[in-house]
Parts: C-alpha cells; sequence; structure tokens
C-alpha cells in the first residue's frame, strides 16, 4: 500500500493513497474544521463576518440558510479558494493562510452543478483529477473507487451522455480519488430527481460509515438534512446563526414538528 | 504540471473548432504545393513544346528557381490560418475549464494558479508544434515531388528552421486567446478580442510606417518599409510591433526569397518577443479571474 505523508503544524497525518481506509493521524485533531473570526468582504460588501465554526472529525456537518447567506462564500474559504479578508481557517489543524497547499491534499470537493469534460469518458475525467491531486497510474484507484459507487459499468462511456444525477456521482468519484479526510458537497442534491437525490444521500452516508470521511454540506434540502446530517448550522446574512448536533437541535425544539420549521424560528428570530 | 498538459493535449484533440481550423491549415499547405506543382507542369510543359517547334522562348521561368520558393506561400497561411487556429486553441483552452465548471475542483486541488495557466500554454505549444511538424513534412514532400528529386540537406534544414520559427509567433498568438479566454466574461468577447487584436497587428500596424507605399497585405513579400520622413520614424518604431510583418521578413530570409529586404535580426528579436511579453502576460491573469463565471 503506497501512502502519502502530510507533515502539519500539529500532526502527521497518513493519507493512504490505494486503500480505502481514513486519513489516520498519529495526533487526531478532535475537529476537522475550525474557523476563527473568518470574514469575507467584497469592496463594502460583507458576505461573511466573523464566522466561528467548528466541525468534529466523522461528522456529517451541513451549512444551512438563504440564498446569499454566505454559504458558498463559506465553502470557497475552507477549500482555500477564496482568501479570507481575515480570520483564520484550520482544516485537520493545518492553517490556509501558512499552507494552502497541504490543505488542498487533505480535502475532497464538489461544487455545485459541475459539469465536467463532456467530450471525455469517465476515466479519462478521473485521470485527469487523480493526476493533479498526485496519484501515479490512478487506473486501479479510479476502478475501486467506481466499484464502490456501483457506477464501473459507466467507466468507459463520455460524460456527455450522463444525467444530471450520473454525473454527481462522477463528480463525487473524483472528490474522493485521493482518500480526502474532509469533504465539501456544495448543494449536492440540487437539480437531481428524487431517485438521484435518494442514491446520491446512500453514497454521502456510506462514505462516512465506511471511510470515515468528515462531510462539510451546504444544501436547501431540509428533508435531507435531517436525513443525513449529524449536525448543522445556520447561517443569516453572513453571520452564523446557530450551531448544534442534530439530536441536540431537535431536543432544544421540542415545540417544533420538524427541522424546517425549527430553521424558520431561527431564521425569522430578530 | 504535467497533467495540465497531458489533458490540454487530450482536449484539443478531441475539440472541433481547432481541430476544423487545423484541418484547414493543413489542406491549404497541402492545396498550395499542389498548385505550384501544376502551374510548374503546365508552364514547363509549354516551354518543352515550344522548343520542340523550334521557336523561340525565353528561358523557362521555373528553372532558375529554388525548391524552397514553393514554400513561400506557406509564409501567408502561417500568418493568416495558423494564428488564427492558435488564438482559438488559446481561447478553447481558457474557456473550457469555466464552461465546463471543473476549474474549482483544478484550484482546489495542490496545483499552483501559475502550473495551471503555464501548463495549459505548454500544452497548447506542443499541439502546435506538432501541427507545425505535420504541416512541414507535408510541404517537405510535396516541394520533392515538384522538385522531381530529393532537396539539397539544407534546403530541409531551412525548410525547418522556417516551421520551427513559426512556433513562437503561433505560441504568442495562443497566449493573447488565453489571456482573453481568462479575463472575458462572455464567450463572444473571448473571441472577439483576440481576433481584432490579431487583425490590427496583422493588417493595420503595417499600414501605419508604410502608407506611402502600400502592397497587398496577402502576400508572402512584406510591405517595404518608407525611409526617411515622418513615415520612416514611425516605421522604425511600430515596425517591430507588426509581427506577421516581422515574420514576413525573417521566414523570406531563410527561405532565401530574392524578393525579400528587410533586417533578419530585428525580425527574429521581434518575434520572440512577442513570444515572451505574451507568455509573461498571462503569468498576471489573478486566480478570481480564471474563476469567473460565464455570463452566457
Amino acid at each position: 500500500m503506497k501512502s502519502l505523508y502530510v507533515f502539519t503544524e500539529k500532526s502527521i497525518c497518513r493519507l493512504s493513497v490505494l486503500s480505502g481506509t481514513r486519513p489516520y493521524c498519529d495526533t487526531m485533531n478532535e475537529f476537522a474544521i475550525v474557523t476563527k473570526d473568518l470574514t469575507k468582504s467584497y469592496k463594502d460588501v460583507v458576505a461573511l463576518e466573523n464566522l466561528n465554526l467548528s466541525v468534529r472529525q466523522g461528522e456529517i456537518f451541513g451549512l444551512l440558510g438563504h440564498n446569499g447567506a454566505g454559504k458558498t462564500t463559506t465553502v470557497n474559504l475552507l477549500t482555500t479558494l477564496l482568501v479570507p479578508t481575515s480570520g483564520t481557517v484550520e482544516i485537520e489543524g493545518v492553517d490556509s493562510s501558512k499552507s494552502a497547499k497541504d490543505i488542498r491534499k487533505l480535502i475532497g470537493y464538489l461544487p455545485e452543478n459541475v459539469q465536467l469534460y463532456n467530450n471525455m469518458t469517465t476515466m479519462e475525467n478521473l485521470r485527469f483529477f487523480a493526476n493533479l491531486s498526485g496519484l501515479k497510474k490512478p487506473e486501479a484507484r479510479i476502478k475501486e473507487v467506481l466499484d464502490y459507487l456501483n457506477f464501473n459499468s459507466h467507466y468507459n462511456k463520455s460524460i456527455g451522455t450522463f444525467s444530471k444525477g450520473m454525473r454527481q456521482r462522477v463528480g463525487i468519484a473524483q472528490a474522493i480519488l485521493h482518500n480526502p479526510s474532509v469533504l465539501f458537497l456544495d448543494e449536492p442534491t440540487s437539480g437531481l430527481d428524487p431517485e438521484g437525490v435518494r442514491q446520491l444521500r446512500d453514497v454521502i452516508i456510506r462514505l462516512n460509515a465506511d471511510l470515515g470521511v468528515t462531510i462539510f454540506m451546504n444544501t436547501h434540502l431540509l428533508s435531507e438534512v435531517t436525513k443525513t446530517c449529524s449536525s448543522i448550522g445556520i447561517l443569516k446574512g453572513g453571520k452564523l446563526a446557530y450551531q448544534n448536533s442534530m439530536n441536540s437541535t431537535l431536543a432544544e425544539f421540542p415545540d417544533q414538528d420538524s427541522l424546517e420549521d425549527i430553521y424558520l424560528s431561527i431564521e425569522t428570530a430578530d | 504540471m504535467k497533467a495540465i498538459i497531458r489533458q490540454e493535449l487530450l482536449a484539443l484533440s478531441r475539440e472541433r473548432l481547432p481541430l476544423m481550423l487545423f484541418t484547414v491549415f493543413v489542406s491549404m499547405i497541402s492545396v498550395s504545393s499542389l498548385i505550384g506543382f501544376l502551374t510548374k507542369t503546365t508552364v514547363s510543359d509549354v516551354w518543352i513544346r515550344t522548343r520542340e517547334a523550334g521557336l523561340t522562348s525565353a528561358p523557362n521561368p521555373f528553372a532558375s528557381l529554388s525548391p524552397l520558393y514553393y514554400a513561400r506561400n506557406s509564409i501567408i497561411y502561417i500568418i493568416l490560418v495558423g494564428t488564427l487556429m492558435a488564438i482559438i486553441a488559446g481561447v478553447s483552452s481558457a474557456l473550457r475549464d469555466r464552461k465546463a465548471a471543473t476549474i474549482d475542483l483544478i484550484l482546489s486541488r495542490p496545483t499552483s494558479r501559475s502550473a495551471y495557466i503555464y501548463g495549459k500554454l505548454i500544452g497548447i505549444t506542443i499541439w502546435l508544434s506538432l501541427s507545425l511538424f505535420l504541416v512541414g513534412v507535408i510541404a517537405a514532400v510535396v516541394i520533392s515531388i515538384i522538385f522531381g528529386a530529393a532537396l539539397p540537406a539544407s534546403d530541409y534544414a531551412r525548410l525547418a528552421v522556417f516551421f520551427l520559427l513559426a512556433l513562437p509567433l503561433l505560441s504568442g498568438f495562443a497566449a493573447i486567446g488565453m489571456f482573453a479566454g481568462l479575463l472575458s466574461k462572455r464567450e463572444t468577447s473571448a473571441l472577439l478580442l483576440p481576433i481584432s487584436f490579431w487583425a490590427f497587428v496583422t493588417f493595420v500596424i503595417p499600414q501605419i510606417g508604410t502608407a506611402a507605399r502600400p502592397v497587398a497585405l496577402l502576400n508572402p513579400v512584406p510591405l517595404p518599409p518608407t525611409s526617411g520622413g515622418p513615415f520612416g520614424a514611425l516605421n522604425f518604431f511600430i515596425g517591430p510591433f507588426a509581427v506577421s510583418e516581422q515574420f514576413k521578413v525573417a521566414s523570406g530570409k531563410i527561405l532565401n526569397d530574392p524578393d525579400i529586404s528587410g533586417d533578419f535580426s530585428k525580425a527574429i528579436i521581434s518575434i520572440l518577443g512577442f513570444a515572451v511579453l505574451t507568455s509573461f502576460l498571462i503569468s498576471m491573469v489573478k486566480r478570481t479571474s480564471i474563476r469567473g463565471v460565464l455570463s452566457e
């Protein structure tokens, strides 16, 4: 088994390249994701203000909020695609301002509405992303991942012929090829039919249970959050209005019938 | 960077527009050589029959021509079709990841912005050099057929240097295409801006310094620069920026064209400077621009 060693300030993590196991850290951090006073401004507009968020190892965390609440900005900051105006991001104990490249080795990312390369096959698409992640001769690993996602029969088919749900599956595959310890999913069920939503939900839960990957997802579908997430956060106007585990949240609002009611009561509160 | 280069080559081999222009480029070079072959055969046949009939005639005009003369039209095809092919390849490359929404996937991996940009440019340059190699081989074979024998080694070497010199020119225009593709918010402007730049460099700048003695721009012979006076002074400063004209000068000298006049070393510096300057230009594109969403 080949291994990739990532040396961080607080830990030495071994990312197994060919196995399907979760990255092992000699000094495992309690939290996979920590942000401190994270702020992002665009000229006069503050998209995200003083976000203090912590996501435990192995959690499936759902970030909720209206359109424009700052969810995608948060994911872009956590995935190092954006540089914060102020504040810090730590993924697995690695500070993004000091070593964004090391963070990129630790994370997998599936943005909203990813199309992939239509004139290439599943294999060609995945080989490109595997090579970008530093995997040499990744064919075996690609087959392993596609097998895990029950997608091996589409190995040599062109992405251009795929439905949205199938593309999302390839999107998930590219995100987990390099055995990331944290997976970021931006609106993963957006545009999927009910069957596609169910399949993707099963994949997310399996990834978390089998591989122990910490999953951070933005979503609008509150029913999916209830079925998938172990903890939630609610963004309101660029600020974190609420964060707790799913069980504690349901216990905290006994009068509310559903997560939707809880979300709306937090969202509409002053 | 290797992954980006490999992906670029794979993508360019699958995309319609660059492939279409590549086909036109190869066809034109082949057809131009065929036309040269037919012209030579026809004129020589007439000349031979005239002599056989005992009539007097001027010497066969093709008898004294260097075989490299038949590569002359390739200069104009490189300037007209080759550069457009390079621009389209550059624009397609820059827009591809934005259209497929894969740019965030790439930039969220341990790949730097410069590795991404230069990986693409190197990929395009390799593709262009393969195209030029193929075109060069076709030209060499067809010219040898026209000539009726294998050319002297020095002529093959001159042909090789000529097609090699086309690479920095095409690579520079590919970088201009990439620059527009990385910065533009719309696909149409990404295509229009570099083509306008190309038209300005190829057709407008050469006219500014040589307006006193205009020559057809679609001619492999470069415009003769005006000496002295305001046009001469203007040409001194603007001439080097007419990179297509400079390519005509340098190529003509390499191909031993007797009609070409101009400073060879100045032309070479101009072409290489263009390639270096444009590759520096794309290095200045910011990460936020690369990630910009296309509005159509």
